[in-house]
């Protein structure tokens, strides 16, 4: 019971020092992190040479699946 | 009742008419590609150059809260890298069957974007014939919080397309027919969570599957941006992909794996002005557990990009170059310009 108890705090202690650690993170400057070069979902894809996973739509053009499962 | 709603909804979107973002853009395309025509015989080789030119128009805060996007990209494939075998056996190139010179597809989007949620529909397909037409729809919903220091997105796609009538010899020398329509899904979960002010990470987690073809696959993806300086960037980017092994193979191909990573720097010498460089490595394999056949085919990818904003007017120009251990050698270029109006 004890245990249960302890544990219970220690999960409630990590996911408040978590929000908390987030909601400061919401405060500081953001110049650097709003930069264009800083854009995650910009970044290139990898070109796939055998298999085309990662790509749901294919297309023969351009010799991308000559080798590749279709 | 209808008659309102409708005199208030153009109302809405008169009014806000002011505080729209208009933007025209277009982007072109070129890619050279040698290859092998059959990873089994590296000898037979192809050399392909294909084009396509994307034009579009976006408008940002109609309504206050909806953005759309239109686009339209003409093609202009060669397909003769991809073989064609007969239910004989007799292979052509694709280039010889479909004489198409020219294709056309469209895409259109719309957005709603209010506060910290977002959520757009896509839809994108061929206009013009192909031997690959294809529709597809895509929805997405995305959710930031604190600020926009953690953001949470999903998005689920629903493709439908052709492929040219062929043929190929299972494990077990019988002829069969590959399917000719393929219905594609793809689920995805994301998440980008800024570490301090000068670092941010992201993760991606998708399953999707071809489902006439190929077994479901698992991808994962894990990126990561960093300012070193004010003007100086790096990123890292690591990508897993798998098919599932507890689903049976469909036609006369192993199962699937990757493993790559690529790391890149983008440089801001001058105000606006981006300058990036990039190195990746990528291994693919292939392993039929009916044959006991395994085969690895593993490339180094190299690019360069540069970005310039003038006033309203933002150009952009990349260059990659790829080589694999099967002799793919592949030479890409494109670039665009994106115009605020």
């Amino acid at each position: 019971m004890v245990q249960t108890d302890f544990r219970n705090l220690l999960i409630l202690s990590v996911v408040f020092a978590l929000v908390a650690g987030c909601a400061q993170l919401a405060k500081m400057d953001r110049s650097e992190l709003n930069h264009p070069a800083m854009d995650l979902s910009t970044l290139p894809a990898q070109a796939r040479h055998l298999t085309n996973l990662g790509s749901l739509k294919q297309s023969g053009s351009g010799g991308a699946c000559s080798v590749c499962a279709h | 009742m209808r008659t309102l709603g409708t005199w208030l909804l153009a109302f809405a979107i008169a009014s806000s008419a002011s505080a729209w973002t208009n933007q025209a853009y277009t982007s072109m395309e070129v890619e050279v590609k040698r290859g092998a025509l059959d990873i089994f015989d590296l000898n037979r080789r192809y050399g392909v150059s294909t084009l396509s030119e994307v034009v579009g128009y976006r408008a940002e805060g109609i309504a206050r809260y909806f953005n759309v996007d239109a686009a339209i990209t003409l093609s202009q494939p060669d397909y003769s890298s991809v073989l064609i075998r007969d239910a004989q056996q007799n292979e052509k190139l694709l280039s010889e069957l479909a004489g198409i010179r020219n294709e056309l597809s469209a895409s259109l989007g719309a957005e709603y974007q209010q506060g910290a949620d977002s959520v757009s529909l896509i839809w994108s397909g061929s206009v013009s014939e192909s031997p690959y037409a294809f529709q597809s729809l895509e929805a997405n919903y995305r959710r930031s919080f604190f600020n926009q220091s953690t953001q949470l997105g999903m998005s689920a796609i629903y493709l439908r397309q052709h492929a040219p009538e062929s043929y190929y010899l299972d494990p077990n020398f019988v002829t069969k027919k590959r399917p000719t329509r393929i219905n594609g899904v793809e689920m995805k979960l994301l998440g980008e969570q800024t570490l301090s002010s000068k670092w941010k990470v992201g993760a991606e987690v998708s399953l999707s599957q071809r489902l006439e073809e190929r077994p479901p696959h698992v991808a994962i993806a894990i990126k990561q941006s960093y300012a070193l300086t004010s003007r100086i960037f790096a990123n890292l980017q690591f990508n897993y992909a798998s098919e599932l092994r507890s689903v049976s193979l469909k036609d006369e191909r192993g199962y699937f794996r990757n493993l790559g990573g690529q790391v890149g720097l983008t440089v801001e010498p001058w105000y606006d002005v981006l300058i990036s460089a990039g190195y990746g490595i990528l291994l693919e394999d292939e392993e039929d557990p009916r044959t006991g056949r395994w085969v690895q085919v593993a490339g180094d990818q190299y690019a360069l990009g540069l970005r310039y904003r003038l006033a309203r007017l933002e150009f952009r120009i990349e260059a990659a170059h790829v080589r694999t251990n099967t002799r793919v050698e592949n030479v890409s270029g494109s670039g665009g310009v994106r115009w605020t109006l």
